[in-house]
């Protein structure tokens, strides 16, 4: 997928920008404060309908507006699409090609973008349910039926619960078959997602540090079982437990995932530099995974991509970039040294691109 | 300009009908504005009889306009063998395919702790009634493919276990006459995982 142009009315500090890019890499750059992050704010909102510094739609619009519009020319698998998108106090509205758009899944589903950026750091430090979210997102991308697996492991689980609270424990055990049915269905796919990755992590980690280690995601699943009868079963030996507490006790709504350098564990051990590379890593290595099993070519940010990296390492990825098929949008408060034909730079003062 | 008071109730009162929105409600009460008063009673009627005379089915529990169905009183029909069903529309459903021989059971719905539908909510206590009573040779569970329908199928299956030889779940597959094309990714799992031999 390609954005072909991009057009912002009263998004954060731009009051209004129209700009083109190319197909493959473009380089932000410009003093602290000017919109780098902002702009690539906006593309990483057109993709994935979220951002990735605030829930808070109002922080998104300009100062002295009370709304926000983003239309972008998306090219994917050479058909043009036009999306728009308008966030206002009165919510978000979603326009593709010219008509509402009210399937926010499917949506996200058929545009996708990757972002790498200084907070996101805090996503093996903060809490497991910022992992599953970000790792359900992936899979769903790789793997349709998982989406639906995981919308049916929802209402389930929110049944259960009810279930539980209202301690109508005669239904309970039908609701622990089909709970254990769906869980064992995301359980297989989470591990098969891990087990994927895991060369493209370590290749892309070597490559990027020359560091002897492997790094590793590794996923933890809440329960240890190996079919979907032991599941329940052991879902069933909490029932007292659960109808006690009044909510699901154990289930893959409990998973989590760590990365790996060697046995060192993320959370604990790595240190700033580390953490800041290897999630960097993890972004392209699912990128490389996208890509082998299913020729896609999400989109690629990497906001301030070269704070806390060493000279070294940052030359090599731009060596790997240019290597990449995807579209690419870096920010930096330098000054690219040198680009190849592919590639673009453009100037952030401000709000306005120079 | 409003609507009149009585035309915006009218399409009011419509609009609360599955799938009817506001526009559609709307144009339907212009619609029935073009009726003539005899027209228009006739409608009204229709609507009250309805209401009147469809009822239940004393033993399946489906929609009749008589004390029993005209399945249930069928002797033709196999009486043994029953398909458990969550809406009484379902049985419509399935007697247009012509494949089914037997008789019926009518849930009155799906579990479901949210909305306060637990085993006593449903039709579920006559079905055991009448199993116990009459017996049966198969039971085919078929609740709608959905989170509820198969909490409500698994609930069933260990419920009754003890009071027929056999319980059988109707097959998730393909749509027939459907493109492949069309056939979301869990169908097609499905209908893989359930395929047959080609003689079965
Ligand atoms: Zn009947």
């Amino acid at each position: 997928m390609v954005i072909r142009s991009l057009e912002l009315h009263q998004f954060r500090n731009y009051r209004q920008l129209q700009v083109e890019f190319g197909p493959g890499l473009n380089w932000l750059h410009g003093h602290n404060g000017q919109g780098k992050t902002n702009l690539v704010e906006a593309i990483a909102y057109l993709c994935n309908l979220e951002s990735f510094r605030t829930r808070k739609t109002q922080q998104l619009w300009y100062s002295e507006a009370n709304a926000a519009r983003m239309t972008a020319l998306l090219e994917q698998q050479q058909v043009l699409r036009r999306v728009q998108i308008i966030l206002s106090t009165r919510g978000r509205q979603v326009w593709l090609d010219h008509a509402p758009f009210q399937r926010t899944s499917e949506y996200v589903l058929s545009f996708l973008a990757l972002s790498f950026t200084p907070e996101d750091v805090a996503l093996f430090r903060g809490p497991p349910q910022d992992r599953r979210r970000f790792f359900n997102r992936i899979i769903s991308n790789l793997d349709p039926s998982y989406f639906r697996h995981l919308q049916d492991y929802t209402k389930i689980l929110a049944e259960k619960n009810a279930a539980l609270r209202q301690r109508q424990d005669r239904q309970l055990s039908a609701w622990n078959q089909v709970l254990a049915r769906t869980g064992w269905e995301l359980i297989q796919r989470r591990a098969a997602f891990a087990e994927q990755l895991l060369s493209h992590l370590v290749e892309i980690f070597r490559m990027a540090t020359g560091r002897p280690e492997q790094l590793s995601l590794r996923y933890h699943p809440a329960v240890q079982c190996s079919d979907a009868e032991q599941l329940e079963k052991m879902i069933e030996d909490q029932r007292d437990r659960e109808l006690q507490s009044g909510y699901a006790l154990i289930g893959p709504h409990r998973d989590d995932y760590h990365l790996f350098l060697d046995e060192k564990i993320d959370r604990d051990f790595f240190s700033q530099g580390e953490l800041r590379v290897t999630n960097l890593s993890l972004k392209i290595a699912i990128n490389q995974l996208l890509f082998s099993h299913y020729s896609l070519h999400p989109i690629l940010i990497f906001d301030d991509l070269f704070s806390e990296l060493d000279a070294q390492v940052s030359q090599r990825l731009l060596g790997l970039f240019a290597q990449l098929q995807n579209q690419i949008f870096v920010t930096s408060t330098t000054r690219p040294e040198k680009l190849d034909t592919k590639s673009c730079s453009f100037q952030v003062v401000q709000g306005q691109f120079v | 300009m409003q609507y009149p008071e009585s035309l915006d109730r009218l399409s009011r009162e419509l609009s609360r009908l599955p799938g009817i929105g506001k526009k559609t409600a709307l144009r339907l009460a212009f619609g029935i504005l073009r009726y003539t008063p005899e027209e228009a009673a006739n409608l009204a009627e229709a609507i009250r009889q309805v209401k009147e005379r469809i009822h239940h089915c004393n033993i399946c529990h489906g929609f009749t306009d008589l004390g029993t169905c005209s399945v249930c009183i069928n002797q033709m029909r196999n009486q043994r063998l029953i398909c458990v069903v969550e809406q009484p529309n379902n049985v419509f459903q399935i007697e247009r395919s012509r494949v089914y021989q037997g008789v019926y059971h009518v849930l009155l719905g799906a579990l479901s702790p949210l909305e306060g539908i637990g085993p006593d909510q449903l039709q579920i206590r006559s079905l055991r009634k009448r199993l116990e009573k009459d017996g049966a040779d198969e039971l085919i569970l078929a609740t709608n493919p959905t989170v509820q329908g198969e909490a409500t199928a698994g609930f069933l299956q260990s419920e009754l276990v003890d009071l027929v030889p056999q319980i059988t779940r109707l097959a998730r597959g393909l749509p027939a006459g459907g493109d492949l094309e069309y056939v979301d990714e869990i169908t097609l799992q499905e209908a893989f995982s359930g395929r047959r031999g080609w003689h079965d």
